[in-house]
């Protein structure tokens, strides 16, 4: 069997939750025949997933100006190597299949605003596929998060949970990102690691996670050292992502987060705000 | 394994990251060792150069007859004479820093600069620089001058004064110990006189005449017994002697009378009968001859009393004399042999005695010899002595003056120029180096091989996501530095300058 013939039983199966039968060799021009069926299959799929997607409301888009301000990480020259990193990065989630839409969880071992902004660059990269959307359920209240909604005072998180009056849509927000939409933090002063706890934190997380298939789901947990039963949050993602702030975290705070984890699910470490090197003047003459 | 220490790549990214950290530390290192050196005065250093141990006539005329003082304990020496109290109150009197006797605090602090300004160096093992220095070149040489004076005087006065010193005192010690070791030599010899002369003699000398008297003694008895033994046997002999001769005499003569009467007894029988009178007196007559005979033999056997037939007996006379002879030997030998005994009984009774004379005259010897001996080392010691005394009076010194003090023409020490080098190039190690620490030992999570070699994958690095107002403010921050840099090299060249110009060299 071809590395292509492999790779396809895998999305196939992946695709067809693994009814597909596999392991049947067909021979080069049934690899072929088959490929393209499936081809046909999933582009029928997403082309119709991509109707649908382009009915969802966007009362406006964020112009380059409001992009940048809000740290998202422009298609231009100065952001090259962080857009590369952020498509690599989304490859490795998707693990083949983008259009399946997976829940990602992202914290790390300390607070730091440059989580927010990694997981809303991270969701921005997902959405660029138009027959996904992308939804970000932020539990961390920082500066960075609050800018994405326009209204300081719009429910969120925490005014689901304790407002049994609100329903799941009442707290998602659109963004200026097409296909791309934001449960804030919202208001209250209860604690998150208390709210992680209760049932209505598990509705939303069920309801949000599972509705639609082309939806990917990023969830910003609140710093694991410092927040109390964030490693709940395990059982709803389908990845986890330890997001590690450059020169701030500690060796035994990444060994600490780590031991909360669930391995099983852990995709791996993202190191944010790297600093760059020190350019010689060998480097500057292209020598270094 | 990961080495924090050799990730050149995590060394550049620290220093983009403490950038301000080295930038200040650069400006204030580099800006403070250059004010440093430029507010430092300008110091001349006048030396001169001694060289120590020189090989001097004497020495060479008069080989190991007085030792050499070595060229290192000359140095020490000459540490202590220059900054001794005396020598630097001079030398302060000589420069006109202090006047007369050195009594208020004022006074005491000026020649506390005094010693400051003056110092000893070695160099190599033979010679010495006796430094002066000063803002003034003049004074430097004067004070140089001043110092090499007044040391090689109190040098030389130290030197002779020390060697006569110590003549005098070997020479007092010479006399007490030959005082003392002629008292240890008379109280020897009365000794010897008082107990030797008078009888006492050494343990050997008794050892040996024991030895002779016991044998003496042995001899005697065995001569005493032989006399006894001779004086027995004579005794003896003289005894037997007497009796025959009584056997002899007497009885011969009765026995005769008892022939002659039994002869005639028989004749008269023929003739007559028994009971005749004359036979019958006959036979009472052989009877009583007879018993006589009998009488004469017990007597004989009974009593010693000879009578003159025997005495006159010539064997008799003759073992009698022999018998006397051998009793005056054995009563001469008896004599000898309680002299003998007598004798050796004093001799072991003065034997006691000599044991404690000996030790006596033991520890007398002894202290004689040790006497003796620190009188031959004290002697000897005297005659060095006098020999360094003559060479220190004849020859003043063994430290000649290698090189005069001179004028200095250019200050010493560090100037300006190496302030300034050291303040730029120390301005850069030092961050550099501290940076080069941190990273050592820091903790902190600042690459993916950290990670990695924990175990933990790493998807991705990134770096912070910049705004405009962000870019807008690192070009702020970096004209900022730039800036600061640039104005503190423009103080530095101005210093420089001024140096040049205004100052006439840096």
């Amino acid at each position: 069997m071809s590395n292509f013939s492999k790779a396809l039983d895998k999305i196939i199966s992946k695709e067809t939750g693994g009814n597909q039968t596999r392991g049947i060799s067909l021979g080069a021009a049934g690899d072929h025949q088959r490929a393209f069926e499936y081809e046909d299959r999933v582009t029928s799929r997403r082309l119709e997933a991509s109707q649908g997607i382009k009915k969802m409301y966007q009362p406006r888009l964020y112009t380059e100006r409001e992009l940048n301000s809000l740290r998202f990480v422009l298609a231009d020259e100065k952001a090259v190597e962080q857009r590369a990193a952020l498509e690599e990065l989304r490859n490795q989630i998707a693990d083949g299949n983008a259009a399946v839409g997976k829940t990602v969880l992202i914290t790390s071992p300390i607070d730091s605003p440059a989580v927010s902004v990694f997981s809303r660059n991270l969701a921005s990269i997902l959405t660029t596929d138009e027959s996904v959307t992308a939804i970000i359920i932020d539990m961390v209240n920082t500066k960075e998060s609050l800018q994405l909604t326009d209204s300081l005072k719009q429910p969120g998180v925490r005014d689901f949970v304790q407002d049994d009056s609100l329903s799941v849509k009442d707290v998602i927000y659109p963004t200026g990102i097409q296909r791309m939409r934001v449960i804030p933090t919202g208001s209250g002063l209860a604690q998150m690691g208390e709210l992680l706890r209760t049932t209505r934190m598990r509705v939303l997380l069920k309801d949000v996670t599972r509705r639609y298939r082309e939806r990917y789901t990023i969830i910003i947990a609140p710093p694991i050292n410092s927040v109390s039963d964030v490693e709940l949050l395990n059982e709803y993602a389908d990845q986890i992502i330890l997001a590690v702030p450059y020169s701030k975290t500690m060796k035994r705070d990444v060994i600490r987060a780590m031991g909360k984890l669930d391995k099983t699910k852990f995709l791996g470490t993202v190191m944010l705000d790297v600093i760059e090197k020190f350019k010689t003047p060998l480097d500057r003459l292209g020598l270094g | 394994m990961y080495r924090p220490e050799v990730d050149i790549e995590l060394y550049l990214r620290n220093i983009n990251q403490y950038k301000w950290l080295i930038t200040l530390m650069f400006i204030v290192t580099a800006l403070a060792l250059a004010i440093a050196g430029y507010n430092k005065q300008k110091v001349f250093s006048s030396y001169s150069t001694l060289e120590l141990g020189s090989e001097t006539l004497s020495e060479r005329l008069i080989e190991g007859a007085a030792e050499t003082t070595e060229s290192k304990t000359i140095a020490d020496r000459a540490e202590e004479l220059v900054f001794s109290r005396k020598l630097m109150s001079e030398l302060a009197r000589n420069l006109g820093a202090v006047d007369g006797e050195i009594d208020t605090q004022s006074e005491e602090i000026a020649l506390n600069r005094i010693q400051s300004q003056v110092s000893l160096n070695g160099r190599g093992d033979n010679y010495i620089q006796l430094v002066f220095d000063d803002a003034d070149p003049f004074t430097a040489k004067q004070g140089a001058e001043q110092i090499l004076e007044l040391y090689m005087a109190e040098e030389n006065q130290s030197r002779v004064g020390g060697a006569s010193e110590a003549y005098e005192m070997l020479d007092q010690q010479v006399q007490r110990i030959e005082g003392e070791l002629t008292e240890a030599e008379e109280l020897l010899k009365s000794y010897k006189n008082e107990k030797l002369d008078g009888g006492v003699t050494t343990e050997a000398d008794i050892n040996r005449q024991m030895i002779s008297l016991q044998g003496e003694l042995s001899q005697a008895k065995r001569d005493l017994s032989e006399s006894e033994i001779q004086y027995s046997t004579l005794s003896r002999q003289l005894e037997s002697e007497a009796r025959e001769t009584v056997n002899v005499g007497k009885q011969s003569g009765i026995q005769k009378t008892i022939d002659a009467l039994e002869s005639k007894l028989a004749e008269l029988r023929t003739n007559y009968y028994d009971d005749y009178p004359d036979i019958v007196e006959l036979k009472r007559e052989i009877a009583n001859q007879k018993q006589l005979l009998r009488n004469e033999k017990n007597k004989a056997r009974n009593t010693s009393d000879l009578d003159d037939s025997v005495y006159l007996n010539e064997a008799y006379q003759e073992m009698k004399l022999n018998r006397n002879n051998a009793k005056t030997r054995m009563d001469t030998m008896r004599i000898r042999v309680r002299e003998l005994e007598k004798n050796i009984k004093q001799l072991q009774e003065q034997g006691k005695t000599v044991l404690v004379v000996d030790a006596k005259l033991s520890q007398l010897q002894r202290e004689y010899e040790t006497k003796q001996s620190n009188y031959v080392d004290y002697k000897a010691r005297l005659e060095r002595a006098r020999m360094t005394k003559t060479m220190a009076t004849d020859y003043q010194s063994d430290i000649t003056i290698y090189e005069a003090p001179f004028l200095p023409v250019s200050p010493s020490g560090l100037r300006f120029m190496h302030y300034l080098l050291g303040g730029l190039v120390l301005g850069m190690g030092l961050p550099l180096g501290l940076i080069y620490l941190l990273q050592f030992f820091s903790q902190q999570v600042k690459s993916r091989e950290m990670l990695t070699d924990m175990g933990i994958p790493v998807l991705v690095s990134m770096g912070k996501v910049k705004t405009q107002v962000d870019h807008r403010v690192e070009r702020i921050d970096k004209s900022l530095r730039y800036i600061l840099l640039a104005g503190s090299l423009v103080i530095l060249t101005t210093m420089v300058m001024f140096k040049v110009f205004a100052r006439g060299g840096i």
